[in-house]
């Protein structure tokens, strides 16, 4: 499993793209679509993932997912609880994921994993 | 030896900041907590945190505030929980905050000269966007001027990314 994340809005999704070639329509939306495709995209919207069961279901998938921590911490609990649940979302996926990286204005910076991909 | 360790909400970087000073081999571990109990949330989040320093062999020294004024063991490792904890305790004290930027500053100087390795824990708050009312925009400056005023003297700085130590100054552990 690969795991891409970065503020909104940096390029995540085109960088995977462009990178394995893949199209739109092989990009999933949903926990169950990504049962079937190499692509996750918006992954911060489902911080309550059941990631095992995901990743026993397709253990080659790229997951992509906003860094959503980086603020004032919210005022409303749910946005504060949200945010937490997917910091931790992610950094268990990072522990199991064979590479990480961190897209920033396009750009991506390896965190973990050493070999090329694609 | 002065450690900074930013990162997000959830990143993990208390976690790595926790290792930092057990990895240090330094057996005297004070743990300086900021944060103040005042609902049922934060009481939740001390506890997550107790759990998590568990057995790792801290003395917990309460330090909502006049971090100045605090004395630690000589060569002591400590770890400071954290940084926007504790200017948010400062600036928006009751007796109105003057002079809280330069208090906290010296209250760092002071315990990482005396500790033999201080980690501070600070946010990374300033990447979402500063539509804010100006009192949170000026303490928010304040935050990122402690930030960049502590990075110049650490002699590492890390920002904690999804669980990864990302390392900005010193060497990459």
């Amino acid at each position: 499993m690969i795991l891409i994340i970065g503020g909104a809005g940096q390029g995540k999704l085109d960088y995977v793209l462009r990178k394995t070639g893949y199209g739109p329509d092989q990009v999933a939306h949903t926990p169950e679509e990504a049962k079937q495709k190499p692509v996750f995209d918006g992954l911060e919207q489902w911080p309550h993932l059941d990631e095992g069961e995901l990743l026993a279901a397709n253990p080659e998938i790229i997951l992509i997912c906003d860094e959503v921590g980086c603020g004032v911490v919210p005022v409303d609990p749910a946005q504060r609880a949200w945010r937490e649940a997917v910091g931790r979302l992610c950094c268990r996926l990072a522990a199991r994921a064979g590479r990480v990286e961190r897209v920033f204005c396009g750009l991506p910076m390896t965190l973990k994993g050493e070999t090329s991909w694609n | 030896m002065l450690i900074l360790v930013s990162g997000g909400s959830g990143s993990g970087k208390s976690e790595f900041a926790e290792s930092l000073v057990t990895a240090s081999g330094r057996k005297n571990r004070i743990y300086l907590a900021t944060m103040r109990v005042w609902d049922a949330e934060s009481a939740r989040r001390v506890e997550r945190h107790r759990q998590m320093r568990a057995g790792k062999g801290f003395a917990t020294v309460e330090c909502p505030a006049g971090l100045e004024r605090r004395d630690v063991p000589e060569g002591a490792a400590v770890l400071l929980e954290d940084l926007s904890n504790l200017w948010a305790n400062e600036y928006f004290s009751p007796e109105g905050g003057e002079g809280g930027f330069d208090r906290v500053l010296a209250g760092v100087e002071q315990v990482a000269a005396r500790a033999g390795l201080l980690v501070v824990v600070t946010n990374e708050l300033c990447s979402d966007g500063m539509d804010y009312d100006p009192a949170t925009l000026a303490w928010l400056e304040g935050l990122a001027g402690l930030n960049r005023a502590i990075a110049a003297k650490a002699d590492q700085v890390y920002e904690v990314v999804c669980g990864i130590p990302v390392a900005w100054k010193g060497e990459r552990v």
